[in-house]
This record gives structure tokens, sequence and C-alpha cells, in this order.
């Protein structure tokens, strides 16, 4: 059987006028749940676009894709909307985040749509911003909106946590800081955490690294030496 | 430009397509609005003026109370500036079809005022009949008879009363469905008709119409025509002054010599009459009296006889009772003389028993002497013998003394026999004299009947010629008073002749032409606000596009600088950006509306004036200056936003914007009221107050769409007002009739005395109703023309004109001692209550009276006053020339030809008649409303797409989060339009406080000086212009939640903004 989330021979073409870009082609690889799984790959390699199709944001031309037993790529747009709303988390590179709303307020954004939402308070508590959270987007550093945004998607109780270059707009220790407690939640809370990354120091914390190059998938590992964030150096 | 910023700027066109469209369309319609509303007016005046030129329409008409003279003419011709007279005729008759008759006005044709041929051709010869279309539904070669609508045969006037129909036209002079007004019939004419002037049989013309040199070029609705023609009115009007007085001359000499004459003529013949008669009476006279002393002789001598017969009659019993007296003393005589024979007899018998017993007793005394007389009974018969002896000589003695009373009886007897006999005799006689005397006193009673039965026979004679004098002193009388009436009525008629007055009249005074150059005023009023509204939100457009657009290439700008590009060249980009959607929009907008609109809208008014082709030129001063605006406004926009940024160092641009700092929102600090809203709900609020431009741009937007709204229901609600409040609740009357000037008192009764006993009239009031201009004495402000009510009865005044307060509704007091004026008035002249007001009567009179109190009004101007108050004015009491009245619901056509056909009227007016025509320019300004509603949804639309279309744009990000979060695609709509919506419903709020004032801008320019548009919008009106708004607003917003659905999270969530 497969496991808790299973791609098989996923292909994905994007129609750009006359030219067609083949993004993914045959990509298969499952993950088990509660692992903290790492696609990495150069600009370009498809890890967005297996991302993307994960996550409901876009379909898959033809293969299977199915998490927790859910057959994603049957998914219409509404079914799409509904698998999003209730099933994942989403962390983007550059958080957006809504900057009309406070801190607390842009979790509660997420919360006040989901079936068994966590408590936004304990969420903001929990990723360190119990004191800040009632500023605004504007008024927090690059790692404190990224907090805010893993805890828009932690606040969610998502059953996959996708996250698009967590790191990218960050500074090295607040970087590390974001992976730790991404690390974190997944150990702790047994959450199935996804994280694609151009980087390839970051994949010895994961516990499976999936590698892909020109929208293949290059390798997929298990990792048996997890290390732990705070000793990655890159 | 450099080749590579003109690739950039083309293909920045290309991808922001909506946008670049957006401005286009605003600017369109803008400047379509300008130039159209604004060229409407100009159209409709080229397209009256070319039509007027082209038909040689009249500059002047000049009409003379009593008709014009060829002396008239020809002194007209000689006034300055004067290139052509045309002496006319016109005639007011009735024609009569299916039963109904018309009132036709048959012109003269002349070469002025030139009908303009539809079908068949103009009349050549007597007989033959020009007419407008539509005439009793008759064609060319029909026949129609004109007959008059007063008592004289129409034929005294024309040359024949038949027509036949050759063709069909219209007339300058008629362009509105007005055809004015006459003194035959309703008092109102239907049709026009033009016939031969060889038709007309007068010599006095009717009325002259007058050409000016040097107007052919200029447009005749402005004041450089004007100008000219006031001049030559002025002129005109000097002139009038002389030939009144020369008409007056002429016509009252002659008039008063033969009145002279004829009044000489009769008092000779009044003089000769009366000799006559008395002549007559004199004769009469002495008859009379003779009668009259015969009378009086008569009964008296009739009294001396009766009284003589009476006398006669008791002298005669008197007689008769003598004799039957001596009768009977006869009679008693004939018994005393029988009785003495009696006694004689007796006396006789006596003495021979005496002279037996004498004879006896002497026997026995000698008997006795021989018996002893010793025996006793011897002596006893002795005693009684002697006793005896004795008592027979007694017996002698009374026999003889009896027998001589009987002698002396019978000796009396006989002596008064003969006496009674002597009277007898003497009574007889007196018989005999009396009754001769009663012969005499018949005779002479019958004498006395026979003298009076011929005096009664005089008597009656003399009635009989008495009355005959009478009558012939009563026919002379009155053939006299006739005569004398007539002379009187002559001299009256005479002395209240007026002085001929002349009437100089512009076109102005042409109701179809007045009315016309009134609508393209309001035209170009109305034409000169609502662009605004465009030009403001184009405005708003550009600088929320341009601001969104500079901020969406920041980072370009900076590349650019830091390549070495100066500012002006940026900004071009920018510039051209604006610019090309404006010229491109603004030139099309401009040819569309200066097509579109003149020829809506003259279609429109097409429905009121007759003219026979649309001008709609293009007109490049409009259309320079309405791109140029536009220009203005995006340009500027274009370049104020560039400024901000271009303001920055070119790292600065190139580093991603920092996020604007957000600042809690006022409401926020409400935290009750916050505490209870949703996420979705604050972030819109936020999102509302935080963009400002977007904020004042969808207002403004929404805000001109909802005013135009309610300016164009509003418009319909002020017109229809007109009709609901002046005719249904404040002038009450349905007919107004006014008299003529001199009308003699006794007509006007006549007339009232008809109304009095009409069955179709409710009530009517009798009133002087005049003309004169009203100034406010402390301030310099224009006169203005009102109408003077002095009811007779000012308390009874209020069953046919209702005073009130606009606003209040609350009645207004009748005026005491001071005047009640209309509002409009009072507006015009800046008048309040206690103020004063100075009215003038031509240069006859002016009078200056309190104001005590203002009444609501919608048409013309009124001042009512008591005629208490007038007489202290005037110093006289009203002359009453007019009469309002309240008719039942009955056909009252009957009563008005009865109360025309009287002399003292001059017009009659049924109210419905004004309600009609009011009809008919509220039809046309159904087109205007469908105009304003249809440009406002248009407004609405490109707003309300701007603005989703850059909200959409702007939060990409924002969007694609919440989409990727999960939100439905309506829960993410909503958190757009949420926003849309609130600044709609606020937009529509301000809009309607907007409407009003818009809605008052224009009525109050639409409004001509004698006319209030009610001020009110009703509330209907204000629940559809936001109903409307809204619906527009759902209509834009469901056009671009299609846009939602075509985002794409993926690309939208990968780059920094």
């Amino acid at each position: 059987m497969a496991g808790f989330v299973s791609l098989e021979r996923v292909n994905k073409r994007y129609h750009m006028g006359e030219v067609v870009v083949t993004a993914l082609e045959d990509v298969s690889f499952d993950i088990e749940k509660g692992e903290f799984c790492v696609i990495v790959g150069a600009s370009g390699a498809g890890k967005s676009t297996v991302l993307n199709i994960l996550g409901g944001m876009d379909t898959c031309d033809d293969g299977r894709v199915v998490v927790d037993g859910q057959n994603v790529h049957d998914y219409g747009r509404r079914r799409l909307i509904t698998y999003r709303r209730y099933d994942i988390g989403f962390v983007f590179q550059f958080y957006n985040l809504m900057h009309n709303l406070t801190a607390i307020e842009n979790v509660e954004l997420a919360t006040q749509i989901c079936r068994k939402p966590l408590d936004p308070a304990e969420v903001m508590a929990h990723v360190g911003l119990g004191e800040r959270m009632n500023n605004f987007p504007s008024q927090l550093s690059g790692g404190e909106q990224q907090r805010v945004s893993i805890a828009r998607a932690l606040a969610k109780n998502p059953k996959l946590l996708l996250c698009d270059e967590p790191t990218g707009a960050l500074d090295y220790v607040t970087g590390k800081e974001v992976l730790k407690l991404l690390q974190d939640t997944c150990r702790k809370e047994g959450m199935t955490v996804v994280v694609i990354t151009h980087n390839l120091a970051i994949a010895p914390m994961a516990d499976r690294i999936i590698k892909m190059r020109n929208g293949r998938v290059l390798e997929m590992s298990v990792n048996t030496k997890i290390i732990p964030v705070e000793n990655i150096e890159w | 430009m450099k080749q590579a910023l003109r690739k950039d700027v083309t293909r920045e066109i290309r991808h922001t397509l909506s946008r670049f469209i957006g401005i286009l369309v605003i600017v369109a319609l803008g400047v379509s609005f300008f130039t159209g509303l604004g060229a409407t007016g100009v159209d409709m005046k080229l397209t009256g003026d070319e039509y007027f030129d082209a038909q040689g329409l009249m500059d002047i008409r000049v009409i003379c109370t009593y008709g014009l003279t060829d002396d008239d003419i020809q002194a007209i011709r000689g006034v300055q500036n004067v290139s052509a007279v045309y002496p006319s005729y016109n005639i007011d008759a009735m024609v009569t079809h299916n039963g109904v008759s018309y009132i036709a006005k048959a012109h003269s044709l002349e070469s002025v005022n030139r009908p303009s041929l539809i079908s068949g051709r103009f009349p050549e010869k007597p007989g033959e009949a020009l007419v407008e279309q539509d005439f009793l539904g008759l064609k060319p070669g029909d026949i129609f008879k004109l007959v008059s609508g007063k008592d004289t045969d129409i034929r005294v006037n024309l040359r024949t009363d038949t027509f036949r129909i050759v063709g069909v036209a219209l007339s300058p002079y008629y362009i509105s469905r007005e055809r004015g007004s006459s003194s035959i019939g309703d008092g109102s004419v239907d049709y026009f008709i033009y016939i031969d002037p060889d038709n007309f049989l007068e010599t006095i013309y009717s009325e002259a119409f007058v050409q000016l040199n040097g107007i052919k070029d200029l447009l005749c609705f402005e004041d450089s025509y004007q100008d000219i023609v006031d001049k030559a009115v002025d002129d005109l009007e000097d002139l009038a002054d002389i030939r009144a007085a020369a008409r007056y001359r002429e016509m009252t000499d002659s008039a008063y010599n033969s009145l002279a004459l004829a009044r000489t003529r009769l008092e000779a013949q009044e003089a000769q009459a009366r000799q006559e008669l008395d002549a007559g009476r004199r004769v009469i006279d002495e008859t009379q009296s003779e009668l009259d002393g015969a009378d009086y002789d008569m009964p008296r001598r009739q009294t001396i006889i009766i009284e003589s017969l009476r006398e006669l009659d008791a002298r005669e019993s008197q007689v008769q009772s003598g004799l039957r007296e001596i009768n009977t003393a006869e009679l008693n005589l004939d018994e005393r003389e029988l009785e003495l024979i009696q006694g004689e007899r007796g006396v006789t018998e006596q003495r021979g028993e005496l002279d037996s017993q004498s004879s006896l007793l002497a026997v026995r005394s000698q008997r006795i002497a021989l018996l002893d007389m010793a025996d006793p009974e011897n002596q006893r018969l002795k005693a009684e013998l002697d006793a005896a002896g004795a008592g027979i000589a007694a017996g002698y003695e009374a026999l003889s003394a009896s027998m001589a009373e009987i002698e002396a009886g019978k000796k009396a007897i006989s002596e008064t026999r003969e006496g009674l006999l002597n009277t007898e005799r003497s009574l007889k006689n007196s018989l005999l004299t009396i009754s001769e005397s009663r012969e005499i006193l018949r005779a002479a009673q019958n004498e006395l009947f026979s003298g009076a039965l011929d005096i009664s026979g005089g008597r009656r004679q003399l009635d009989i010629s008495q009355a005959e004098l009478a009558q012939s002193r009563l026919n002379i009388t009155k053939e006299l008073d006739i005569a004398w009436d007539d002379i009187n009525n002559a001299q009256q008629n005479l002395d209240d002749l007026d002085m001929p007055e002349w009437y100089v009249l512009d076109r102005n005074s042409n109701p179809g032409y007045a009315s016309f150059s009134q609508d393209t005023d309001k035209v170009t009023a109305i034409g000169r606000v609502f662009p605004l509204v465009f030009f403001l939100v184009a405005a708003l457009v550009s600088l929320t596009t341009m601001t969104r657009l500079v901020e969406e290439r920041r980072t370009e700008i900076g590349v650019l600088k830091s390549l070495g590009y100066d500012n002006r060249a940026i900004i071009s980009k920018y510039v051209f950006y604006a610019t090309a959607p404006t010229i491109v929009g603004g030139l099309a907008g401009g040819y569309g509306g200066m097509k579109l609109f003149p020829a809506v809208i003259i279609q429109a008014y097409g429905m009121l004036y007759t003219l026979p082709r649309t001008l709609t030129p293009i007109s490049a001063e409009y259309w320079l200056v309405g791109v140029g605006i536009a220009l203005f406004c995006t340009v500027t926009a274009a370049v104020s936003s560039c400024m901000k940024e271009l303001g920055e160092m070119p790292a600065g641009l190139m580093r991603p914007k920092a996020p604007k700092a957000v600042k809690k929102i006022l409401l926020e600090r409400i935290s009750v009221f916050w505490k209870r809203l949703t996420f979705t709900q604050k972030v819109t609020l936020r999102n509302i107050f935080r963009y400002k431009k977007r904020f004042y741009m969808t207002i403004a937007g929404i805000a001109g769409c909802t005013a135009l709204l309610l300016t164009a229901f509003g418009l319909m609600d002020s017109v229809a007002a007109i009709m609901g409040l002046q005719y249904k609740d404040i002038a009450l009357y349905d007919m107004s009739i006014s008299f003529m000037d001199n009308a003699k008192q006794r007509d006007v009764t006549r007339v009232s005395d008809i109304l009095q006993s009409s069955s179709n009239i409710q009530g009517f009031i009798k009133l002087r109703e005049k003309a004169m201009d009203a100034l406010n004495p402390a301030l310099n402000l224009s006169s203005r023309q009102f109408f003077l009510i002095v009811p007779e009865d000012m308390d009874n005044l209020n069953r046919f004109i209702v005073f009130r307060d606009r606003t209040t509704k609350q009645p207004v007091s009748a005026p005491d001692s001071g005047v009640l004026i209309t509002e409009k008035l009072s507006t015009l002249l800046n008048l309040e209550i206690g103020d004063q007001i100075l009215l003038k009567d031509g240069d006859k009179s002016s009078a200056t009276v309190a104001v005590s109190g203002i009444t609501e009004n919608y048409f013309f101007h009124y001042i009512y006053m008591t005629s208490e108050t007038y007489e202290r004015l005037y110093g006289e009491p009203p002359d009453y020339n007019a009469v309002y009245a309240l008719l039942d619901d009955n056909d009252a056509s009957l009563l008005a030809n009865e109360v025309l056909d009287e002399r003292a009227v001059n017009s009659l007016t049924f109210t419905q008649n004004s309600i009609d025509s009011f009809n008919d320019t509220i039809k046309s300004l159904n087109f205007v409303v469908f105009i304003l509603v249809l440009s406002a949804g248009a407004l609405a639309f490109v707003v309300l797409m701007n603005l989703s279309s850059i909200n959409i744009s702007e939060r990409m990000r924002e969007l694609a989060t919440i989409e990727v979060l999960g939100f439905y695609d309506n829960e993410v709509s909503s958190y757009v339009f949420r926003e849309s919506a609130v600044l709609t419903v606020l937009g529509a709020l301000v809009g309607l406080g907007l409407g009003i004032g818009l809605h008052l801008y224009v009525l109050l320019s639409a409004e001509t000086d004698i006319m209030m548009f009610g001020r009110d919008i009703m509330p209907m009106s204000h629940m559809y212009s936001l109903a409307l708004t809204l619906f527009f607003s759902v209509f834009a917003n469901v056009f671009s939640s299609r846009r939602l659905k075509r985002i794409q999270m993926v690309e939208a969530l990968k780059s920094v903004e």
C-alpha cells in the first residue's frame, strides 16, 4: 500500500502559446505520515510544481496524487478548495500575510474557515510570538512574519504542512530558527511536513529527501542520519 | 521618446488593456457629454436660425388696435435699418369638421414667414388654401368652408368662404403647437391656413411684418441679433406714438363733425316735436276744463231739482192730508146733523107724548077735581097729577131748550160746512199748483240728464285724445331717446376711443419661438453641469489608474533611472499612457456626443416643434475644449502620480516598497464595535480607509451616478409638480374669462348672469387682472412682470386660488392692507415679508405697498390685494375685468360659446388646455431622463469596473493567499466586493445629497423667470436612484468576479511585489 502521501507517474505540462513546457515527467514518490520531507532541486527542477499539485493549487495532467487516501488528482475546482481548506497548511517564501490584519488576525483568518482549528493565541505562543500577536505584519521582522505564516498554517490543524522555500527570504540565523520550529512541530505534533528548497544543506535534517532535476525525481532517500537543525551549517 | 520606451509603453497598454479602456471610456463619456450637450443648444439654435432665415421669418411684427393703413406702412418703411415691410391680413374663422368646430387663423400668403411646402403647391387665387399637416384630416383637393365666429357674414371680410386645399406646409411662424389666442370660439386657435391676399376685402391691414438689414448672418437667439432688433423696436415705438396720434386724429375728426351735425339736427327735430305736442296738450286742457266746469254744475242742479221735487212731494202730501182732514170733518158734520135731526125728531115725539100726557092729565085733573079731595087717595092722586103736570111742564120746557139747542147746532154745522168747503177749495187749488211745479221740475231734470250724457261723451272723446297725445309723446320721446342714445353712444365711443395703440413685437412674442429659445438655453445650461461630474470622475479614474501603474512599475522606473533616463523621459511613458486613451476617447466621444445628443434631444423636442431638418455640425471648438479638459485631468493625474515615485533614489525604487505602515483606523478604537466584526469585515473596513484615492474615486463615481439618477427622476417630479401643484392644489379654477378693456359694466353683469344661471358653473368670482411690473425699491434689480389680482371678495377667493406656504403647506392668510406675492417673484426681487414693493403700471402709475405674505406658485408671478387696498393705492375702485370659475364635470363648451358670444368677453381659457400643453413638455423630458439614466449607468459601470480591476490586481497576492488558504469562490468574491458594496452604499448616500444640489442647479438653470419647478424630489425617486445605483454596482461586480476565478495563485505567490 502506498504511503500517507503518494504520487504516481505524475505529469504536468504548461502550454505557453505555441511552446509546451514540461514541468513534471513521471514523478512518483511516497511520504509517510509524520515525516519531515525535503524536496530539493535547482530552480526550474519542478519542485514548486510538485508542491502546488500536492497543495491542491494546481492539477496534474495525468498520474495519481493520493493524500491520506483521497484521490486529489480527481478533484474538481471546488473539491480542491475544500481540500486546501481542511487538509493543507501552506507556508510561503514571502509569508503572504494580510497587511491589514494583525498577526493574530492573520491566524484567525485561517482558523475561521476550519472545522477543528487550534486556538490562535496558543499557536502564536507556540511559535514564540505570544507577546507580539497584536502587531501588524509591517511591524514584525521577516523571521517573525514567517512564524506568523507558519502559525497560520498550523492553526488550521492540517494533515499536511507544505513549505515553499520558507527560509528563502530570511537570513541565516532566522532561517534556522524557522526550520527548527518546523522540525519541532513535526516531531512534537506528529505533523507531516514537506519543505521545498534549493538549499541542499538543509537536507540532512529531513526524514526523507527527494532530489529533483528537470521535472524528474532524481533520487528519493530516507535519511537515517538525521542532523538537528542547530548543527546544520550553510 | 526612445524606441525601447515606445515599445515598452505599447506593451504596457496591451497588458493593462482593461485599465486603459477604463480611462478611454470615462474620457469618452465625459467629452461626449460635454460636447454633445453643449452642442445641442447650439445645434438647436442653428437649426432654428437656418430655418427662420430660409423662410424669411419676420424680425418684428407691428400690429395696431385699429389695424394699419397704407400711411402706417409707408412710415414703417422709412424707419432706419428696415429692409422690408410686408403688410398682411389675417382673420380668425370657424371651420367645422364632423360636427366639431375649430378655429382656424387664415393668413394672407406673403413673401415673409414663408411656409415650407410639404406637398402640393402654394395658393394662387382666391378660394385656394395652404394648410398645416393634419388639418382636419383633409388632403389636397378637399374643400372646406370658413364661417365667421361673429354675428357678421364672413364674406364681409373675405371674397369667398369656400376653399380648396392646394398644398400642405410647415410655417416658421408656428414652430410649436401653440397657435395663439383668438377672440372667437373657445378662444384658442387650432389651425393656421394660408390663403391668397386677394381673398381679403379689407383695406386696413391686420399686421405688418418687418425684416431688418444686416442680421441674416447672425444667430437669431444671440444677443448680437437681439441688440439690432431692440434698436429697431425702439425706433418703431417712437414712430408708433406719432402714427397713433395721427391715426387717432384721422378717425376722430370726421366722426366728431358728423356727430355735431347729427346733434344739431336732432335738437331741431326735438324742438319741433315738442311744440306740436304742446299745442295738442293745450287743446285738450281747454276741453278738459270745460268739461270739468260742466261736471261741477250738474250735480248741484240735480240736487236742487231733487230737493224741489221732494218739497213738492211733501207739500202734496200735506195738502192731501188736509183734504183728508176736511173730509173727516164733513163726515163728522154729517153725523152731527143726523144726530140733530134725530134729536128734533125725538123732541117732536116727546112733545107729542107730552101733549098726549097733558091732555090725559087734563082729563084726569077734571076727573080728580070731581073727586073728593079729602080722600087721601085722591089727594095722592091729585099730588101725582100735579107732579105729573109739573113734570109735563118741565118736559115742555126741556123740549123747547133742546129745540133751541138743536137749532143752534144746525146753525153751527152749516156754518162749519161752509168753512170746510172753502178750505177744500183752496187745497184743491194747491194740488193743482204742485202738480204743475212737478211738471216743470221733471222737465228740468230731463234736461239735466241729457246734459250729463253730453259731458261723458265729451270726456270719452277727451280721454282718447289724451291717450293719443301721450302715445305720440311717448313715441316721439322714444325716438328722440334712441336718437340721443345713438348720438351719446357714438360720442361715448368716440370719447372712449383709445389712442390707437401700436404693438411692436419681436420674435420673442411668438410663443413657439420664445419657448424654443428658452428650451435651447435650458439644454445649454444643463449641458454645462453634467460633464463636470464626468470630468471629475475621469480625473479620479485616471489618477488611481496611473498611481497603480506607476506603483507597479516602481522597479522599472528605478531601473530606467539607474540606466540614466531623465525624469522627463520616464514621465513621458505615463503621460503617453494617459494621453493616448484621452485623445482617442475624447475624439471619439466628442464626435459621438455631437452626433448623438443633439440628434436625440432635438428629436425629443421635435415632438414640440416642427422644424424641417436638424443640423448637427461638428463644433471644433467644443471638441477641442472637451478633449483639452479631459487631457488636463488625465495628464495631471499621470504626472502627479509619477512625481512621487521619481523623487526617490533609483536604489530605493528597486527595493520592494516598504509595506505601508498600517495604523489602526478610528473605528478600531471603539472596541465594543470592532470586536463584533468578523475578519473580512475588519479587512474591508481597513482597506476602505487605507486606500484614499480609490475611496474618493469610488465615492465620487457612485455619488455621481446616484446624483445623475436622482436629478433625472427629480426633474420628472419637479415638472410633474407644476401640473400636480399648480393646477390641482393651487389654481383650482377650471375656466377663466377675461373681458375687453373697455367692457361696459352692464355687459359684464350680463356675463355673470349667464354664469349664475348655468348649471355647469359651481361658483365664480369676479376680479381685476392686470399685467404690471414689480420692482424692489430697495435694490437695483430688474423689474418683473406680474399679474395683479384684485378679487371682488377676497374671502371668497380661496375657493379658486389657494394661498399656502410651499414647505410647510400651511395656509397663508389673505392679504389685508398689504399684498400677497408669489414665491418666485419674492426670490427674483429678493423680497421678504414686511418689505416694500413697487408696482408700476407702465408709465401710468406706480404705487408702493408692503408685502404681507408669500405664497406657493409655479407659473407666472401674481400679486394679490384686496379691493380696499386697490382703492387706497389708485384712488378708484377696481374695474373687474376677469372671472375665474369652477366647473362641474360636464362638457362646458356650449357655455363657452355662449359666453364668448357676449361682446364684453375678450377670451375664455380652460385650465385643462394648459395642462394638456404641459403634458407634451413632460414627454420630451422623458427622453432626457432616459439619457441621464443611461449615462449614469455607464458612469457607475466604468468606475466600479475600474475599482474592482485595481482592487483585484493590487491585491492579487492577498487574494491568492486566501484562495490557497481554502476560501471558496464566493468567500473570495465577498472579500473583494464587500468593500465595493460598502463604498457603493456610501457613495450612493453622498450621491443623494449631491443629487439634491444638482437637481436644484439644473432646475434653476432650466427654469425660466416666469416659472417655478417643484422643488421637492419624491421619496420614490430617491428609492429608484438608490436601487438603480445598486443594480449597476452589482452588475459591474458580477462582471468582474469572473476575473477572480482566473487568478493564478501560483504565479501571484511567487514574486515580490
